[in-house]
């Protein structure tokens, strides 16, 4: 499955997911960012019902993740925990089990056309 | 080292002219915004101000209520009734009230950057800048290899965040140069004592650009963009900017931001220098301007600067200037502009010298700048602290950052690093929620620590270290007061792992 988890906040190291060198088979780009926000609005609230997180999606562009979609009304202060999955498109999960944010991220690639 | 002679000025030839007119497409960059002119209605900002004058101290107490509780903006009659306060106990109320503003939005934290003036190769001619196109300086852009000097220097000292300057110059001090640049700032990494040191955000402080332009800085995961109108009066701004300069186009810089919102950089900073016009006026429009890009685009201003005009070479309007806004009106200046816009991020710059700083730091300045030297390649090569005709103003403030760090641990403020928001999607849309419910204060809170500790750990001398582990105890009791056991939990987690050398770990 195509995705890379990011390292900052894992039990790993502390390198920038942005920094690492895409693996080929993240080397798609999701495209046409803007116009597919509502798609993702609906992904997040998904992931929510089905897996009881919060996820946000986030542009990736250099060391910089901007917000994209999924709205919350709750905040748990959890370190986020990252997710390329694909060249320019990041998931942000808040969860405190990397292997659940594993499954999160599964679910929406199978969901998401990259 | 990129050196052009003095007299570079003095051919510039029509092509300048003819580069003006093809880079700005009116309809395009500015006009398809406007209805019936722009968003700074001038009539309607003195209207405002006049008719709100003399108000009873109930209704100011209600507007600060206001702005402490809902941290939305308030609306021009609100903001022009502040400004027309004149009793001192009342001031004195807003004081107060533009301080719990700031510590319920950003908590005590102060966060710190460096600037980096990488060209002063300048076709503007500002009648209040040093780097004006008459003034006969030395024109120089930094080489990309000099650009990762001045960068390998400001992450030794334990920068975190730069803020990079230009001037504008077709060709050598353009968007692409701004974004070579950026990627130059990026790849730097040092080591440290400890840890290692990096540049995590750049900021930028440049020309009005285009969106394709914009669009380019944002693929290199550019920070805040930065543009000051200086002025938005209108009648001033044409008397200071000249005519047949690109900055003498008042609505291809005013609406900058909104092409940057529509390319996709989501953090835009605004701004005035004061002492161009009266500083009510400005403090209206600045609202105006924040309230315009909220109900376009749903994101307001990420920062809002308030340079005051500092001494220049060469530069006789600042003597002259007949607004120089006095101390303690660039106290009122600041509260207001706290209270109008609860949600925006004030930066108070080292031209400030150090016992104004002190004075106004409690009124809601969110961030400063420390061991700041603004003439261009004067970190890495010989240079004394200030060197007037090198730099385009002179600064008020020179101490090191160590310095400034222990100085603001003294007074009970914890700095910080922290670029956490930027590189996990917490930026547009998302952190204005978060602003304005509260909750980004916790965010920063320990995002502060975490980042305080690396620098303790990796920079910091012996007496600032002590004055900042004292800060850091002070801090962690205050967090577990409000944070989940969980979230503390691993808060600490985190500290511990920071203390064995792991770096950059963030909530």
């Amino acid at each position: 499955m195509a995705r890379e988890i990011c390292i900052s906040n894992s039990e790993t190291g502390s390198e920038n997911a942005s920094e690492k060198e895409v693996k080929s088979g993240l080397s798609k780009k999701f495209r046409p960012v803007t116009e597919r926000k509502f798609e993702l609005e609906k992904l997040a609230e998904e992931a929510k019902k089905k897996f009881g997180v919060n996820v946000w999606f986030a542009e990736v562009l250099g060391k910089r993740w901007s917000f994209l979609a999924g709205e919350k009304d709750e905040e748990f202060f959890l370190p986020p925990v990252k997710i390329l999955l694909c060249e320019n498109l990041g998931l942000v999960v808040e969860c405190d089990d990397a292997e659940v944010a594993e499954k999160v991220a599964d679910y929406l690639l199978s969901r998401l056309d990259v | 080292m990129e050196v052009l002679a003095s007299s570079w000025v003095d051919s510039l030839p029509r092509k300048l002219r003819e580069w003006m007119e093809e880079r700005l497409t009116p309809e395009d960059d500015y006009r398809r915004y406007m209805e019936d002119g722009d968003f700074i209605n001038e009539k309607f900002i003195w209207k405002t101000l006049k008719t709100c004058k003399d108000p009873s101290p109930g209704e100011v107490r209600r507007i600060l209520d206001k702005a402490v509780c809902d941290k939305e903006c308030l609306e021009p009659e609100e903001t022009a009734t502040l400004l027309n306060v004149k009793d001192d106990g009342l001031w004195k109320e807003m004081f107060e009230a533009a301080g719990e503003v700031k510590r319920e939005v950003y908590d005590n934290r102060i966060v710190t950057f460096a600037p980096l003036y990488c060209s002063n190769f300048c076709v503007n001619n500002c009648l209040y800048c040093g780097f004006r196109k008459d003034n006969k300086v030395v024109r120089r852009r930094l080489k990309l290899e000099e650009v990762k000097k001045e960068a390998e220097r400001l992450a030794a000292m334990g920068h975190k965040r730069l803020i990079t300057s230009y001037g504008e110059f077709p060709g050598l001090s353009d968007a692409d140069y701004v974004a070579d640049t950026l990627r130059a700032i990026y790849s730097v990494k040092v080591r440290a004592r400890r840890g290692w040191g990096e540049i995590r955000r750049v900021n930028v402080n440049a020309a009005p650009m285009t969106i394709s332009e914009l669009e380019m800085l944002k693929e290199i995961g550019i920070g805040t963009f930065q543009v000051f109108q200086e002025t938005y009066h209108h009648e001033t701004y044409a008397k200071v900017h000249p005519r047949d300069t690109i900055k003498g186009n008042y609505h291809w810089r005013l609406y900058c931001m909104h092409r940057a919102l529509e390319a996709g950089v989501d953090d835009v900073g605004i701004g005035v220098l004061l002492g161009l016009y009266d500083w009510r006026f400005e403090v209206m429009a600045l609202l105006l301007h924040s309230r315009e890009l909220e109900e376009r685009y749903g994101i307001g201003p990420h920062t809002i600067s308030f340079p005051r005009l500092r001494p220049a070479a060469n530069t006789p309007f600042v003597q002259k200037s007949e607004y120089k806004v006095s101390d303690e009106d660039f106290k009122k200046f600041i509260t207001v502009v706290r209270l109008s816009v609860p949600y925006t991020g004030m930066i108070l710059t080292a031209r400030e010298p150090e016992h104004i700083r002190k004075e106004v730091l409690p009124l809601g300045i969110t961030q400063t700048d420390f061991g700041s030297r603004i003439g261009i390649g004067a970190y890495s090569e010989s240079y004394s602290k200030q060197e007037l005709e090198r730099q385009q103003f002179e600064l008020g403030d020179t101490r090191d950052l160590d310095e400034g760090i222990r100085w603001l641990a003294e007074m009970g403020y914890i700095v910080s690093f922290c670029t956490a928001g930027y590189r996990c999607g917490r930026t547009g849309k998302r952190i204005m929620k978060l602003l304005k419910t509260g909750k980004e204060r916790i965010f920063c809170k320990l995002n502060a620590v975490l980042t305080y500790k690396e620098y303790l750990e990796d920079f910091a001398s012996e007496e600032t270290r002590k004055a900042g582990e004292k800060i850091i105890e002070k801090e962690m009791k205050e967090l577990k007061e409000i944070v989940p056991e969980k979230v503390y939990e691993r808060f600490e987690d985190y500290l511990r792992r920071i203390e064995h050398g792991e770096r950059d770990l963030y909530f």
